[in-house]
């Protein structure tokens, strides 16, 4: 009793045993600085059951170091799905400075679903909180969880914004004869050397990780662990040949049979004036939306039938309706896995998985086409098509499939294609202006966009939306300030794709005064670029530089005064951007010629130093000019 | 009528096989030139005893109007849907089916709650059709179940041909509940119509034309002259003549009802007695400083005694209890504080009034609605007459504040005046706007310029009224290690290319003095040419933000967050021969504020001013151009850098 009271007073009273030992061996004088929480114990177990689900089971231990991180620290966030993921234990303690203690359990969960405008889901997120946390808290929280999917990996991230002074990793399979598989991401390059077993990992002293700019995405910019389990009923995982077989079968078996094409007969052929033709009814009758009432549902495409009549679906509906739509006119198409966006850059080399956020078509056709997006499969003419990009022109993808590999699903195996740079519909954005600046530098005038491809996201908005949606785009693209009038006037969508927007403008302070004389608007070039990182930092995350759209202004503007640019010519050529810059005046008359352009390039982090000098060197170069080049004087 | 009759016909039994008429199809009128997504030919909603019956008839023109179809019934059940989509090209008819169109999600789910999330996107949508959708969701006794009051609003981001809310006489007449439910409507200005009718089947009040409604930066739908909504609220069923005198005295009289309080609390009051200053304005404030020392608010609580708050505060019997138990455990949430300086005060017998506001985030308060919940019951405000004829004002819950003061959500808003020494009488007051003076931000920055290009700058920042508070909210509950790390890293934060050396916060400990933040970095210019330029604020933030999107035709009212004066100097010291280049100064103005931007050049000292003033900060529609100008100086301003020359070269 004496024991137990004993106990029971000291500050580690009421917690769990196994998070005590770890509290007493970790004094606080043992934090990093600059830590405003630190998790003293990170630990994940991921079990393979014999029923086939993973039970997941965590403990974490937080310190909290500092009052203003309180709030944050206490919180324990829990994802999941109402389908697949049974929340079987979750207990909280925490000690409070003062001393008081305080437990949580799993009713005290706070679950909310994550719905929003596009998408409607039965994922959930859930959070379990403390209030009354102070400098000085410690908070344990532990959980066991089941989860059920169809692809039996577990990723797990290491560790985030906070620094783990132990994190650990225990796989365990309870099914004879399937031992884990487990990869790590990125250990490499961030250094990472764990103290491993076949079933164990440990790591000491991990690091915060701060975010930075252009990093390209959480998942490819942190280290991770993978884990497979080979298990009987994940053959469909054994090789990308196997996952896209099983991806064929479970494509058809989902999107329905089709009325005059079994799946085996997908290669029957078509034209592209055929598909133009769907990709037209698609336009006007299949709008994008997500509605995953199962998990399962980001692999089952909806049946072809079914989306026709419902007029809306993700990816793989679209694909599923027009697998139905094709089959009508006796032809068929093969399912393609794909990423896009902030989808990771999957490619053949990698384990074989789900890495995959997208789904498109390949359209067998019955002669070559010539088209850019057309690709040779067993011989066979195939023509690539999104449907999800309905008013990309057929024969093209859109500029963000730039340097991603797709996979074929074929009914044997895989046939993976990186996407030529040819495939893709080129984007680019000219702006012309012209008017007249009068003794304030007010400019009233008119103003034409021209978009090549999608590149301000301006032609979906020409077919989907109305003329102000189109004009606030384009203000929000260019920052154009609140003061601006402007006014569309006309749209018109050109024979070669291209959306020609007409304006007119009364544009206040078109010139603001900087420095000794009056400076082009920001919106037209920016006045400075930031650092990547600042000075007396070393950068961390790997660099992803995105492509920038050649976008060309041509300023054909009558001042009040004769006004003489600070730089006449210039050309920047750096290795990440360039810039053109003509600036001519004759007598009262400016005329002005600003093109800009980038490629998209990536740097690891080890090659994080040159992508950083790089960048660096552009900077400099750009700011040199900007600052005198764009700056404007009144004179002869 | 014909149509209003026969429009109500079709609710009552809607025909979802009928042939959709030419006026259907045809929105000529509703486009009028301009954009529009989608137009709203119908929308019904019957008030029942048990439940409310809806109808909606919604003319899509392209994929972004499709919104316009759905529905999302958060929290509440979907009886009897039913509905159809015409595509108008092909004539298409797809039927929306219940089982299949109707998705549920759980949205929320806590120990005692779970709810779930009603929608329905029908199908077969095109840019092009028109949707019609029936359906009822449970209520009681015309609200939607568990809602004390619901606002309906006419305005949906579409034009609206019909909206229609017809009350049904068995409405009220469910049971005898202590409230009643009134249905009130607002009605709209030109273009729209209103009618109001009383029919055998109930009240109808019927909307026509009505415009559609946007969101305005620094806009506040309530005060948009055009607005139109329905409010629904459980109200007392008090006659009109002597309703707000029964609700000071049936109902807020008895909310401060004697509380003799423990022994502590008397021993405090005693006290408090001694030094009592004659003023009634001084005795107030030495009341609200004793009440803020005594008993702190809960979110301003130091660390420790945050640390110590119980997890369970067991709910007492009544007021009385609940109070004692506060008192002794020495923090209250803002309501709490509004009791406890009402008997402490009554106590000491100053002389006061309650003010009950209204608040500029809740529909406007008219005194003929007999809506008391639009007031803000659980903030009272204190009102101490002056001898010269003027108030002044105490916000107890508001500990942050200096007093006299008005939270900026009250100020110009009507508000309920109780006097308790006088038998709780009433009367309306509109509360008065604080001028620009009031809230100042007073930078001072000093910055030292080497040959080489080493600079190092210092901050200094105070500020009065809304300043000053917002800086205590967020300073004063925090150790003062951490309140110095916490603005070291904010303005590295704002510094880019700068390295913050020191940050440190005075005056935060104590609610007395105001807040002063000092903050020392340095930097390296990149001197390369003959001249350079540099920000002469950098970190700097104006007044007001710039908000990228402005729809046109506004009619709603300009709410700016509060007048204000924002004064900031650098003084630059340069090498011997360095001088400033060319002319930079300017200022400009308009009825809403003001913009000055001033550099000049004494020796070696470079001083760089700017100030800007918000004049206003409720306006007209009509003034937008006007904001939209002063923004683009101020941003000019802000963004405006100064160029100086080395060596004398020019």
């Amino acid at each position: 009793m004496l024991c137990l009271f004993l106990l029971l007073s000291t500050p580690q009273g009421g917690m769990p045993s196994w998070a005590r030992t770890v509290i007493v061996a970790n004094p606080l004088s043992a934090a990093p600085p600059d830590a405003s929480v630190w998790h003293l114990l990170d630990e994940t177990t991921v079990t393979l059951r014999r029923d086939g689900k993973r039970k997941i089971q965590r403990r974490l231990i937080k310190v909290v170091l500092q009052e203003a991180a309180a709030s944050q620290a206490g919180l324990f966030v829990m994802d999941g799905d109402i389908h697949t993921r049974r929340l079987r234990r979750l207990r909280g303690y925490h000690r409070a400075p003062g001393g008081a203690f305080e437990k949580l359990d799993k009713g005290d969960l706070i679950t909310v679903n994550t719905s929003d405008a596009t998408s409607m889901t039965t994922q959930t997120a859930g959070v379990l909180q403390f209030n009354g946390v102070g400098k000085g808290s410690v908070i344990v929280f532990e959980s066991e969880e089941t989860h059920e999917s169809l692809f039996p990996i577990v990723q797990l991230p290491l560790s985030g914004r906070q620094p783990v002074a132990r994190r650990i990793l225990k796989v365990i399979s309870e099914q004879e004869g399937v031992k884990p598989i487990i990869t790590t991401h990125a250990f490499a390059e961030w250094g990472l050397t764990p103290n491993r077993s076949a079933d164990r990992m440990m790591l000491d002293n991990l690091p915060a990780y701060e975010p930075e700019p252009l990093s390209g995405g959480m998942d490819t910019a942190y280290p991770r662990v993978i884990i497979h389990f080979p298990t009987a009923d994940a053959a469909h995982l054994a090789s990308w040949d196997a996952m896209a077989a099983w991806y064929y079968r479970n494509f058809f078996s989902h999107a329905g049979p089709s009325p005059t094409v079994t799946p085996n007969q997908a290669a029957a052929s078509t034209n592209p004036a055929a598909i133009r033709d769907e990709i037209t009814w698609f336009r006007k009758h299949i709008t994008y939306r997500q509605r995953y009432l199962s998990p399962a549902r980001a692999w089952h495409p909806e049946q072809g039938e079914e989306v026709m009549r419902r007029g809306y679906g993700d990816c793989k509906d679209m694909v599923a309706c027009l697998a139905h739509r094709l089959a009508h006119r006796k032809a068929g198409l093969l399912p393609v896995l794909a990423n896009i966006q902030d989808g990771p850059r999957t490619t053949e080399k990698d384990l074989p998985g789900p890495a995959f956020n997208h789904l498109i078509a390949a359209v067998p056709l019955t002669a070559p086409s010539g088209l850019g997006a057309e690709i040779i499969i067993n011989d066979t003419p195939h023509l690539l098509v999104d449907p999800t990009a309905r008013f990309t022109p057929v024969g093209l993808l859109p500029a963000d499939y730039q340097g991603r590999q797709l996979m074929v699903c074929l009914p044997d195996g895989a046939h993976w294609i990186a996407v030529p740079d040819t495939a893709l519909e080129q984007e680019s954005v000219m702006v012309n202006v012209s008017g007249r600046l009068d003794k304030v530098y007010d400019l009233t005038g008119s103003l034409e966009v021209i978009e090549a491809g999608n590149a301000l996201g301006l032609r979906t908005l020409h077919h989907t939306g109305n003329a102000l949606d189109l004009l606030w785009t384009f203000r929000r693209r260019y920052g154009i300030p609140a003061a601006a009038q402007i006014t569309l006037t006309g749209s018109q969508l050109t024979k070669d794709h291209h959306l020609r927007l007409a304006f007119s403008i009364q544009w206040p302070g078109f010139l603001r005064r900087d420095i000794d004389g009056m400076r082009l608007n920001e919106s037209l070039a920016p006045w400075q670029i930031g650092r990547l990182v600042p000075k007396d930092r070393t950068r961390q995350l790997p660099l992803a530089i995105e492509a920038l759209p050649t976008i060309t202004w041509n300023l054909d503007l009558y001042a009040d005064a004769p006004l003489q640019p600070g730089i006449a010519q210039a050309d920047l050529t750096g290795e990440l951007r360039t810039l053109s810059w003509r600036a001519h005046t004759a007598g009262k008359q400016l005329r002005i010629t600003l093109q800009r352009s980038g490629k998209a390039v990536r740097f690891g982090r080890s090659e994080l130093a040159e992508g950083v000098a790089r960048f660096e060197a552009w900077r400099q170069q750009y700011m040199a000019f900007a600052l005198e080049g764009t700056l404007f004087r009144e004179g002869n | 009528m014909l149509l209003l009759l026969l429009s109500l016909a079709a609710f009552s039994e809607v025909a979802f096989d009928a042939a959709v008429t030419d006026a259907d199809w045809d929105v000529t009128a509703e486009r009028q030139g301009q954009p529009v997504d989608a137009v709203i030919l119908a929308d019904h909603t019957v008030f029942l005893p048990t439940e409310i019956k809806r109808y909606r008839k919604v003319r899509i023109l392209n994929d972004n109007g499709m919104a316009a179809a759905e529905i999302a019934e958060r929290t509440r059940k979907i009886i009897g849907l039913k509905g159809r989509v015409v595509d108008r090209a092909s004539g298409r008819r797809t039927i929306v089916e219940k089982e299949r169109d109707l998705v549920t999600i759980q949205a929320y789910r806590t120990r005692g709650e779970r709810t779930r999330t009603r929608i329905v996107v029908p199908p077969g949508l095109t840019g092009d059709c028109l949707v019609e959708l029936s359906w009822r969701i449970p209520a009681e006794a015309g609200l939607p179940e568990g809602d004390f009051y619901r606002y309906f609003e006419v305005g949906e981001p579409w034009p609206v041909r019909l909206k229609t809310f017809r009350i049904a006489p068995s409405m009220r007449m469910r049971r005898s509940d202590f409230l009643v439910t009134r249905i009130l409507p607002k009605k709209p200005r030109d273009p729209a119509r209103f009618s109001d009718e009383q029919t055998s089947n109930g009240i109808i009040y019927t909307y026509r034309n009505f415009p559609s409604q946007v969101r305005h930066p620094y806009g506040r739908i309530w005060y948009d002259a055009d607005a139109a909504y329905v409010l629904g609220f459980k109200s007392f069923p008090w006659n009109p003549v002597n309703f707000y005198d029964n609700l000071s005295a049936l109902y807020l009289k008895q909310r401060y009802d004697k509380w003799p309080g423990p022994s502590s609390y008397k021993k405090w009051i005693k006290e408090l007695k001694r030094e009592q200053p004659p003023d009634p304005e001084a005795r107030m404030t030495a009341l609200f400083q004793a009440l803020r020392t005594r008993i702190p608010a809960t979110d301003l609580l130091s660390p420790e005694k945050k640390a110590a708050i119980p997890k369970h505060i067991k709910p007492k019997k009544n007021r009385e209890d609940h109070l004692d138990h506060i008192f002794d455990l020495g923090y209250a949430n803002p309501e709490d504080l509004g009791y406890l300086l009402y008997h402490a005060a009554m106590k000491l017998k100053i002389p006061f009034k309650m003010i009950f506001p209204s608040s500029r985030n809740s529909p406007t308060f008219h005194e003929k609605a007999y809506n008391p919940w639009l007031l803000d019951m659980g903030m009272p405000l204190f009102e101490v007459a002056r001898g010269d004829g003027t108030f002044a004002y105490f916000a107890p819950q508001w500990q942050e504040s200096k007093p006299p003061f008005i939270p900026m959500v009250y100020q110009g808003q009507t508000a309920l005046r109780l006097d308790p020494y006088g038998n709780w009488r009433h009367d309306f007051v509109t509360l008065p706007t604080t001028p620009a003076t009031h809230h100042q931000q007073v930078r001072r920055m000093t910055t030292s310029l080497q040959a080489d290009g080493a600079m190092t700058l210092t901050l200094n920042d105070t500020g009065t009224g809304q300043y000053d508070m917002q800086a205590r909210k967020r300073f004063f509950p925090l150790p003062q290690q951490e309140r110095n790390d916490h603005l070291r890293d904010a303005w590295a934060e704002r510094l880019r290319g700068w390295t913050v050396t020191n940050a440190e916060v005075t005056g935060a400990e104590t609610h007395g003095s105001p807040i002063h933040f000092s903050v020392t970095a340095t930097s390296q210019l990149e001197l390369e040419g003959d001249w350079f330029a540099f920000k002469p604020f950098p970190g700097s933030r104006p007044p007001l933000s710039n908000p990228g999107v402005w729809p046109p035709n506004r009619t709603q009212h300009i709410v700016l967050p509060h007048r204000s004066v924002q004064h900031h100097t650098n003084i630059i010291t340069v090498p011997d021969g360095w001088l400033l280049k060319g002319k930079p100064s300017w200022a400009q103005g308009n009825l809403i504020g003001e913009v000055h931007f001033k550099a000049s050049q004494t020796g070696n000292d470079i001083t760089v001013q700017r100030v800007i003033v918000i004049k206003e900060h409720r306006l007209n529609a009509r003034a937008e151009p006007l904001l939209k100008r002063l923004i683009a100086w101020m941003d000019e301003a802000n963004n405006q850098r100064i160029g100086i020359t080395r060596g004398g070269a020019r």
